[in-house]
């Protein structure tokens, strides 16, 4: 069943966004030659604008993509389809997970990629081939870790907190859709205080866990320390929060449903 | 003794203060074609969601085929929902595709057949047809399953009386004699010929409970001329 679920999943979700991809990595093919020859005229600011906006329109409709999905199939007009099909409900909220974090991961992907086809050329990749092999060894003399396994581990979180995102803004939804009325405020509202829980909670782990006089950088909390071994709280820890919500979510659409 | 695909008891939905359904008891069994007839507002899209689980009781219970509703259920029942729930931009192809993918009772022939039958061809987009064409290809969707249970919410209402005409055909022809069929409308002149037993329900609760020929023969009424005379406002 999750297979077919996924099959219409990723039909609905991208069929909108594919031409917005395409159209892309067209509009910086356009622009790549005006790159290279340094032409800075009007034709080429117009093509530029073009870019932008489309960088935006994805950005803006892989968002409203993912949490429509949800809204509209779980607790709107399609869930009268969807809730009806005889799968159940955490089988629809695992493929709703599956196919945003995609759309999340797909976008970031054309966006290299367009930038690749506009600014990349040969020598630029073998430059590129250099720096980061270079940047690999320093990774590894600074923190006696192999950088691929230190990179894996930290694309693994990036997905982690990705699937932790996306189950906020469900539960969320499904917090707001219990109200009787001003449901997208209790939307709002619960997804400004759950993200405020998780983050406090997150911190106090952390601060728990990982050691003052680790080798730090102070940047986003969950990004404690380079060393591999201070990544695994914050895998953890989000890994957590991602059971809680999801049994959260299907607690609520399998209990708590009144769908309009 | 044979046992009722849909069991109400002490059925009960309240959303805040309001109580939609008020301990209702009902059975429904397979055979029968029964109407749920009442005014706007009388609980019976409540009663049905609740039997798809689409609502959560507030007290008492469903069952259908002795079991609360859920994925199986889900595959018993067959649902049409009194609004349009398809998705607009699929294809009527896509959607017959859908409904063969999820539901093994689908018959896919009988569905393309019927659809020809109306000259809507499954390269059209469902946004492009009629609201009357879309109504048609939904409730074609729901009777091309060989269910245990259907469940009709207003299958006729806002369609013109030709319209009304086919989907009472296409209910009759196409209903098996061991399934049930629990249809839902005010409009009931129209729904009379083709019901076995109806169930009065009138602000949340069943005002009456009989068969077609009782209240024809017993109390020489149709169930309009009885329906009219039971919600008199």
């Amino acid at each position: 069943m999750l297979t077919k679920l996924l099959k219409y999943e990723f039909r609905a979700s991208f069929r909108e966004l594919l031409p917005l991809y395409v159209a892309l990595v067209g509009v910086a093919a356009l622009v790549r030659p005006a790159y290279f020859r340094g032409i800075d005229n009007e034709l080429t600011g117009i093509t530029m604008m073009v870019y932008s906006a489309l960088m935006i329109a994805i950005v803006v409709i892989s968002i409203l993509t993912i949490v429509q999905r949800f809204t509209r199939t779980m607790l709107g007009r399609e869930a009268y389809l969807m809730l009806t099909l005889p799968v159940p409900v955490s089988v629809h909220v695992a493929a709703k997970l599956i196919v945003g974090v995609t759309v999340m991961i797909a976008g970031v992907l054309v966006a290299t990629l367009s930038f690749f086809v506009m600014t990349v050329n040969s020598s630029m990749l073998i430059l590129l081939k250099y720096f980061l092999q270079e940047a690999a060894q320093l990774l590894e003399t600074l923190l006696r870790q192999n950088a691929y396994v230190l990179l894996a581990e930290f694309l693994l979180l990036w997905v982690m907190l990705l699937v932790q995102g996306l189950l906020t803004i469900y539960v969320s939804a499904c917090i707001g859709h219990l109200a009787e009325r001003n449901r997208g405020i209790f939307s709002v509202l619960s997804y400004i205080l759950l993200s405020s829980v998780i983050n406090t909670v997150s911190d106090l782990i952390y601060d728990i866990l990982v050691p003052s006089n680790a080798v730090g950088w102070s940047g986003p909390s969950v990004y404690y320390s380079l060393n591999t071994a201070w990544l695994i709280p914050p895998l953890v820890t989000s890994l957590v929060f991602c059971i809680v919500l999801f049994k959260a979510v299907t607690w609520i659409l399998e209990n708590r449903l009144n769908l309009d | 003794m044979q046992q009722a695909i849909l069991r109400c008891s002490a059925l009960t939905k309240a959303y805040g203060r309001t109580l939609a359904l008020d301990h209702i008891d009902l059975e429904v069994f397979s055979g029968r074609i029964v109407g749920l007839l009442g005014p706007n507002g009388s609980g019976k899209t409540t009663l049905i969601k609740l039997a798809n689980g689409l609502l959560s009781p507030t007290a008492g219970e469903i069952l259908i085929d002795g079991r609360r509703p859920g994925v199986e259920t889900k595959r018993l029942v067959s649902y049409l929902p009194d609004k349009e729930y398809l998705n607009n931009w699929m294809r009527v192809g896509d959607l017959v595709d859908f409904f063969a993918d999820f539901y093994i009772d689908f018959d896919r022939e009988r569905a393309v057949e019927m659809l020809a039958h109306l000259n809507i061809s499954t390269a059209d987009r469902l946004k492009d047809l009629s609201k009357g064409n879309r109504e048609k290809v939904q409730l074609i969707l729901v009777m091309s399953r060989r269910a245990r249970l259907y469940l009709l919410d207003e299958p006729i209402g806002g369609v013109d009386p030709a319209a009304r005409d086919y989907i009472l055909r296409t209910i009759i022809t196409n209903y098996s004699p061991d399934s049930a069929i629990l249809l839902s409308t005010h409009l009931i002149a129209d729904v009379e010929k083709v019901l076995d037993d109806v169930v009065f329900i009138d602000r949340g609760r069943v005002a009456l409970t009989a068969s077609v020929d009782y209240i024809r023969e017993e109390k020489g009424k149709s169930v309009d001329e009885l329906f009219r005379e039971v919600f008199r406002c």
